[in-house]
């Protein structure tokens, strides 16, 4: 899988800056030729993620979103530093994002060990 | 009280003979009866604004405002029915409340304008393409931006604002805010309340109102000394004893 490009985004864990995410990654999966009922997808995906770390930050006050273009796909990665957000997607609330997640998205990875990190990653071409 | 106006009946009024004394007088009472003879209207008007997102109620008070207004400007010199006057001006009148009200959040005008327009081309190029259209091909239809198509699509999600006491089911009567949960603390409390009859059994009497003295009253170590007549020394093993208890039998 290789990356042809990565736009990143350090942005402050407030809802009121989620717009901005949801509105950036509809420009870049827009450009990469997703459908605009994709792109909805991502953008609920996107927002549940971002509403958990805001739900959870403890440590942190902002995170880093990095929006990579592969060849078949984008790859959407949240990273905040170590212990910045404990309990992410430990609960039975959070069970229900991740599977809202998951049927949304077409793949997702949790890191908890150091750098809490969340990694998705949408396909081009899967969608029916 | 001396000048109380005589009580007018206007039902046996014809429509012009009606308003002419109205006009004559403006008196309220004269009006009230004006306006509930013609009720229906609003009633009517506002049953064909249902279900556009505004709650029903809403729509039926602001024609029947829109009605007393128009029962205040009508003309009777013109030769028109009060009818023929009365349902356009409540029509506009609900029209602008749906305008300037009933959104909570207001949008650009330049994003609300082609709202409809965004939603028609994705149906039609959802046919004509038999899948769903991309951002381009929207642009390119509608003859706009791709950035625009954006931010209209991203805007959509104000349109809907979410209130805590709509109904969520049409069938029944659950509302939204009974559904949105939390943890409820007294479950924590009454496992405590619980926990702490079941371990009392364990202490005897001296232990029990050592507990009640220190950690219900909150007294000091000193003063539950002096109420049993021994040192604070002794006190204070106590209550390591009694502590080291609770936790052996919080273990089990």
């Amino acid at each position: 899988m290789n990356i042809m490009d990565t736009i990143s985004m350090l942005i402050p864990l407030k809802a009121e800056y989620v717009s901005i995410a949801r509105l950036t990654v509809s420009g870049i999966a827009s450009r990469m030729g997703f459908d605009i009922d994709t792109i909805e997808d991502i953008k609920v995906a996107l927002s549940e993620v971002l509403g958990k770390f805001i739900e959870k930050k403890s440590m942190t006050e902002r995170v880093n979103v990095d929006f990579q273009c592969l060849e078949d796909g984008i790859s959407i990665k949240f990273k905040a530093p170590d212990q910045s957000i404990p309990g992410l997607f430990d609960n039975d609330t959070d069970k229900f994002a991740l599977a809202i997640i998951g049927s949304l998205m077409d793949g997702i990875e949790i890191q908890k060990q150091g750098d809490n990190t969340i990694t998705m990653v949408k396909k081009l071409g899967k969608a029916v | 009280m001396g000048k109380k106006a005589e009580i007018i009946r206007t039902e046996e009024m014809s429509e012009k003979e009606m308003f002419e004394l109205y006009y004559e007088n403006r008196d309220v009472e004269i009006r009230n009866q004006i306006v509930s003879r013609f009720m229906y209207l609003a009633d009517i008007i506002s049953k064909k604004f249902a279900n556009r997102g505004v709650d029903c109620d809403d729509i039926y008070q602001v024609a029947c405002v829109a009605l007393i207004n128009a029962v205040e400007r009508f003309n009777t010199s013109e030769d028109v029915k009060f009818v023929s006057f009365a349902t356009p001006t409540i029509i506009g009148e609900i029209k602008r409340y749906f305008r300037d009200k009933a959104s909570v959040i207001r949008i650009p005008r330049r994003i609300y304008e082609v709202y409809q327009k965004v939603n028609q081309a994705r149906e039609y190029l959802i046919q004509q393409h038999k899948r769903a259209p991309r951002v381009d091909e929207i642009a390119g239809y509608l003859n706009m931006k791709e950035e625009t198509i954006l931010e209209i699509i991203e805007s959509w999600n104000v349109y809907n604002i979410q209130s805590f006491d709509q109904s969520i089911f049409d069938e029944d009567n659950l509302e939204l805010h009974e559904t949105v949960g939390e943890e409820d603390d007294t479950f924590e409390k009454i496992n405590n309340r619980d926990f702490l009859q079941k371990a009392l059994h364990n202490f005897d009497d001296t232990e029990k109102e050592f507990i009640k003295l220190r950690f219900f009253e909150n007294k000091t170590q000193k003063e539950i000394a002096n109420h049993f007549h021994v040192s604070q020394m002794y006190i204070s093993r106590l209550e390591k004893k009694t502590l080291e208890k609770f936790r052996m039998i919080l273990k089990k």
